[in-house]
C-alpha cells in the first residue's frame, strides 16, 4: 500500500517535471518561431502572392501572369523613362557585378600584401577597417562634396576627357555618373574581405611557403600556386555567395543619384519603389517589384548551383 | 642565444622590391584617403557654410559652435537631433539585443534538448541564409502597414530573429559546451530557467558582447531599412540623409558635417575600445582563421619578455591534454574537475612548468627594465605560475607522499605566489583565504 503512494508521487513528480521541461522548451522557442513563421515564411509566400496580384480600388485583386509581363516588357523594350528601363538596369547591374569581382580579386591581392607583411602592415590593417564601421550616409556626402563643382575633382575629368564644356558635378552627368559610381565602389571595396583573406593566409603552414621560396618560387607563383589552392575552399564559398547575390550588387547608387543619370540597377529599381510607396493597397509597382524579384530568386540559385559545382570541379581541395 | 628567423635568410628580388614599393605607395594612398574622410568630416562639421560651398576642402576659420547648434537646430520630419539620437539609441540598441537574445535560447533548447523539430531548426537556418531571395521588401512593407507598424516603436518585434547566421555560432557553442554544468545544478536543485539563466547563459556573454557590438554598429549606420519603414521615426542615418536632402534649400552644410561627426563618434570610440572584440566575432564568423597567431599576438604583448615561456607551459599542458585524449579520456574545459585530478596532471610537468616561469620572472627582474614594468610583468608571470602550483599544492599528499614535513613550507611557497599575483579567488566561488584554508594552510600555521 505505502509502496503503490510512493509510486503514485514519484509518477505525479516525473508528469510535472515533464510538463515543466516542455513549458520551458515553448518559452524559448515560441518567439523566434513567431517571428520566423510570420515575417520570413508569411512574407515570402506573400510575396509570391503579390507577384500575381495588383491593387484595385482599394483591393488585392489576381492578375495572373500580368506583373511578369509588364517586367518582361520593361526589360525588352525598355522605358521612356532611363530610370524605369530594366533592361537598362541589368546592365548596370551586370557591370557593377562584374567590378565587384575585379574588387574580390584586388581585395584578395591587398590581404595577401599584408598577409606578406608589407611595411605598415598593422596600421593598414586597421585602417582598411574603417569603411565598414562609419555609416555609408556620411561616405556618400563626403564623395558627393568630392563631385562637386567647387571642388577639383570636376576640372580634373575635363582635362582628362578634353571635355569642350563645364562639368558641374560627374554625378548629375549621365556620361560619367555611372563611371563614378563605379569608382566609388572601387574606393570603398579596395580592401574588400581583408580580415577573412588574412585568416584562411595565416592558416597556411610557414614550411610550405618557405620551401616553395628555397626551390625559387617567385611571389606571382607564391600566390598562384601556393597560396591560392590552399585557400580554395574559402574562394568557393565567397565567389558563390557573390555569385548568388549577383542581381543585388549596386553601389551607393540610392544615395548618390537615386538611379538618375543612367546609374540605374535592378536592386536599386526596387529599393526605390518601396520607398516610394505610399499604400500597397493602391501602389502597384510594389507589386511588380514582387514579380521581378520571384524571376531573379530563380535565376540566381540555378546561378549560384551552377557556379558551385563548376568551381568545385576546377581545383582539388587541399587538406592541411 | 641568436634567433636567426628563417625568412630572413631568404633575399627579395629587385623586381618584388618594386612591386612591394608600389603596393605600399597605393596602400598610403588609400589609407590616407579614409583617414581624411573621417578627419574632413569633423574639420567640416567647424567651418562656416559659405566657405565649405567655395571650397569643400580647403582650409578656413573654425566654429566650435556648430556642434552645439546641431542640438538645438538640426531637425528631420519634426524630429529633433536628440529625438534621432533616442530613436538610433532604441533601435540600433534594443534591437540586436533581443536579437542576440532569442536566437542564443533557440540555440540552447535545439543543441541540448531533444524535441519534436529540434533538429530541422539548424536546416531551416542553412537554408535561410544560403538562399538569395529577391524582392520581399514589398511583401513586409504590406504586412507592416496591415499590422500597423510603419513609423511605431512596435517595429522592434522584427528584431526577434532567432534565424540567422548568429543562431550557427550559439547552437556550436552550446553543443561544444560540457552537460556536466547542468548536471551540477540539477542537483543542487535547479530548474530548467535557472539552469540557463545563471550557469549556461553567463558563459556565453563574450560572445554575446561581440556580437551584439557588430550588430550595433550595422544597425546604428543603417538606413535602408529605417528609411523605408520608419521614415517619421527618423533615426541619426535617416535624420542625417533627410536633413541633407533638405540642405539643398537650406544651404547649412556645416551642421549637416557636424551631425555626420556626431554619428561617426559612437562607432569609432567602439571600434578603438573593442578592438579585440570585433576581433573575437571575426574569428567566430571564420573558424579558419588562426587561433595560435592570434594567441601568440595577445602571449607577446601581455607577457612581453616572459611570453615564450608562458606558451612553452600551454604547449606541455596542451601536450598532456593530447595524450589523454588519445588513451580515450574525455578532455573538456571546465574550471575545477577532472583535469584538476593528480592522476591526469604529472607532477614532472606542473614542476616543469614551474621552472620555467619562475627562470622567465628571474630573466625579467636581472633585465634592465623600469621598476614598475618589472613588477607588472611579475605579477603576470606570478599569476601564470599559480596554476601549476596549485594543482601541486592541491594534491601535494598525492605527488610527494614522502615528504609531510615540508608541506606547509610548500605551501606557503604557493601562498606567496598568489599574493604576488593579487589573485583573491579560487574557481568560481571560493576567496583565496578559503581556499588556502581548505588545502591545509591557515594565516596561524604561517606565523
Amino acid at each position: 500500500m505505502e509502496k503503490t503512494e510512493t509510486n503514485t508521487k514519484v509518477s505525479l513528480k516525473n508528469k510535472k517535471i515533464r510538463w515543466m521541461r516542455l513549458l520551458f522548451i515553448l518559452s524559448f522557442v515560441i518567439i523566434p518561431v513567431v517571428q520566423f513563421l510570420l515575417f520570413y515564411v508569411y512574407v515570402n509566400i506573400s510575396s509570391v502572392f503579390m507577384a500575381f496580384q495588383r491593387p484595385e480600388k482599394g483591393q488585392i485583386i489576381f492578375v495572373g501572369l500580368e506583373n511578369f509581363e509588364w517586367v518582361i516588357d520593361r526589360f525588352i523594350h525598355g522605358s521612356e523613362n532611363l530610370s524605369d528601363d530594366l533592361g537598362f538596369a541589368l546592365g548596370n547591374t551586370l557591370k557593377t557585378f562584374c567590378v565587384q569581382i575585379i574588387m574580390f580579386v584586388v581585395g584578395l591581392f591587398v590581404s595577401y600584401f599584408i598577409y606578406k607583411k608589407i611595411l605598415g602592415y598593422k596600421a593598414f590593417r586597421v585602417i582598411f577597417y574603417l569603411p565598414s564601421i562609419i555609416s555609408g550616409v556620411v561616405v556618400s556626402y563626403f564623395y558627393t562634396a568630392l563631385m562637386s563643382s567647387s571642388s577639383f575633382f570636376p576640372d580634373l575629368l575635363e582635362r582628362l576627357y578634353k571635355l569642350d564644356y563645364d562639368l558641374a558635378s560627374p554625378l548629375v552627368d549621365s556620361d560619367f555618373a555611372n563611371k563614378m559610381i563605379m569608382l566609388n565602389i572601387i574606393w570603398l571595396s579596395f580592401p574588400a574581405n581583408i580580415i577573412l583573406w588574412g585568416g584562411s593566409f595565416s592558416r597556411i603552414p610557414e614550411s610550405v611557403i618557405e620551401s616553395g621560396v628555397l626551390d625559387g618560387a617567385s611571389w606571382l607563383r607564391e600566390m598562384f600556386q601556393i597560396v591560392l589552392p590552399m585557400v580554395w575552399p574559402t574562394l568557393v564559398l565567397l565567389l558563390t555567395t557573390n555569385f548568388a547575390a549577383i542581381f543585388g550588387a549596386t553601389g551607393n547608387v540610392f544615395l548618390l543619384t537615386k538611379g538618375d543619370y543612367g546609374t540605374q540597377t535592378l536592386s536599386n529599381w526596387m529599393y526605390m519603389r518601396i520607398y516610394e510607396a505610399t499604400n500597397p493597397y493602391a501602389t502597384n509597382t510594389i507589386y511588380r517589384v514582387s514579380a521581378l524579384g520571384l524571376m531573379l530568386t530563380i535565376i540566381s540559385c540555378a546561378i549560384a548551383i551552377v557556379c558551385r559545382k563548376f568551381l568545385n570541379s576546377r581545383v582539388e581541395e587541399v587538406q592541411y | 642565444m641568436f634567433k636567426i628567423q628563417r625568412h630572413k635568410l631568404i633575399k627579395k628580388t629587385p623586381a618584388e622590391q618594386i612591386v612591394r614599393a608600389i603596393v605600399f605607395v597605393i596602400f598610403c594612398a588609400v589609407a590616407f584617403s579614409y583617414l581624411y574622410l573621417v578627419f574632413w568630416c569633423f574639420y567640416s562639421g567647424l567651418r562656416d557654410y559659405n566657405a565649405i560651398a567655395k571650397s569643400p576642402f580647403g582650409l578656413s576659420a573654425v566654429h566650435f559652435e556648430h556642434y552645439y547648434e546641431v542640438f538645438t537646430t538640426l531637425n528631420a520630419n519634426d524630429s529633433s537631433f536628440l529625438e534621432m539620437i533616442f530613436n538610433s539609441m532604441y533601435f540600433s540598441f534594443l534591437g540586436p539585443l533581443l536579437c542576440i537574445f532569442v536566437t542564443s535560447q533557440l540555440a540552447y533548447v535545439t543543441s541540448k534538448y531533444k524535441f519534436f523539430g529540434a533538429g530541422s531548426v539548424y536546416f531551416i537556418v542553412l537554408v535561410v541564409i544560403t538562399l538569395p531571395i529577391y524582392g520581399t521588401q514589398s511583401a513586409m512593407y504590406k504586412l507592416l502597414y496591415e499590422l500597423n507598424f510603419l513609423n511605431s516603436r512596435l517595429m522592434i518585434l522584427t528584431s526577434l530573429n532567432g534565424f540567422s547566421i548568429y543562431y550557427m555560432y550559439f547552437y556550436a557553442f552550446f553543443k561544444n559546451m560540457s552537460w556536466s554544468y547542468a548536471e551540477a545544478a540539477q542537483i543542487d536543485g535547479a530548474n530548467d530557467w535557472q539552469i540557463y539563466y545563471k550557469v549556461m547563459f553567463p558563459q556565453t556573454l563574450t560572445m554575446f558582447g561581440a556580437l551584439f557590438l557588430m550588430l550595433w554598429i550595422t544597425d546604428w549606420n543603417s538606413y535602408a531599412t529605417a528609411l523605408i519603414y520608419l521614415p517619421e521615426m527618423p533615426t541619426l542615418a535617416v535624420g542625417i540623409y533627410q536633413f541633407g536632402v533638405d540642405m539643398m534649400y537650406s544651404g547649412r552644410s556645416d551642421l549637416l558635417y557636424a551631425a555626420c561627426g556626431i554619428s561617426m563618434l559612437p562607432p569609432l570610440i567602439l571600434f578603438i575600445l573593442c578592438n579585440n572584440a570585433l576581433a573575437y566575432r571575426k574569428l567566430m564568423w571564420d573558424s579558419s582563421l588562426s587561433a595560435e597567431a592570434l594567441l601568440k599576438e595577445y602571449t607577446d604583448i601581455y607577457y612581453a619578455d616572459g611570453a615564450d615561456a608562458v606558451r612553452e607551459m600551454m604547449a606541455l599542458f596542451h601536450e598532456n591534454y593530447r595524450r589523454l585524449e588519445q588513451t580515450g579520456t574525455e578532455v573538456t574545459f571546465i574550471t575545477r574537475g577532472t583535469h584538476a585530478a593528480a592522476e591526469t596532471n604529472p607532477k614532472e610537468m606542473l614542476e616543469k612548468c614551474v621552472g620555467i616561469i619562475g627562470k622567465a620572472e628571474r630573466d625579467i627582474l636581472a633585465r634592465d627594465l623600469p621598476k614598475k614594468r618589472k613588477q607588472e610583468l611579475f605579477m603576470r608571470l606570478e599569476g601564470v605560475k599559480a596554476t601549476p602550483f596549485m594543482l601541486l599544492a592541491d594534491h601535494y599528499d598525492f605527488y610527494y607522499p614522502d615528504c609531510p614535513q615540508e608541506k606547509e613550507a610548500f605551501l606557503r611557497k604557493f601562498s606567496e605566489c598568489v599574493r604576488n599575483a593579487k589573485l583573491d579567488t579560487s574557481g568560481e566561488k571560493w576567496s583565496m583565504r578559503q581556499y588556502l584554508e581548505e588545502i591545509g594552510y591557515t594565516e596561524e600555521s604561517k606565523g
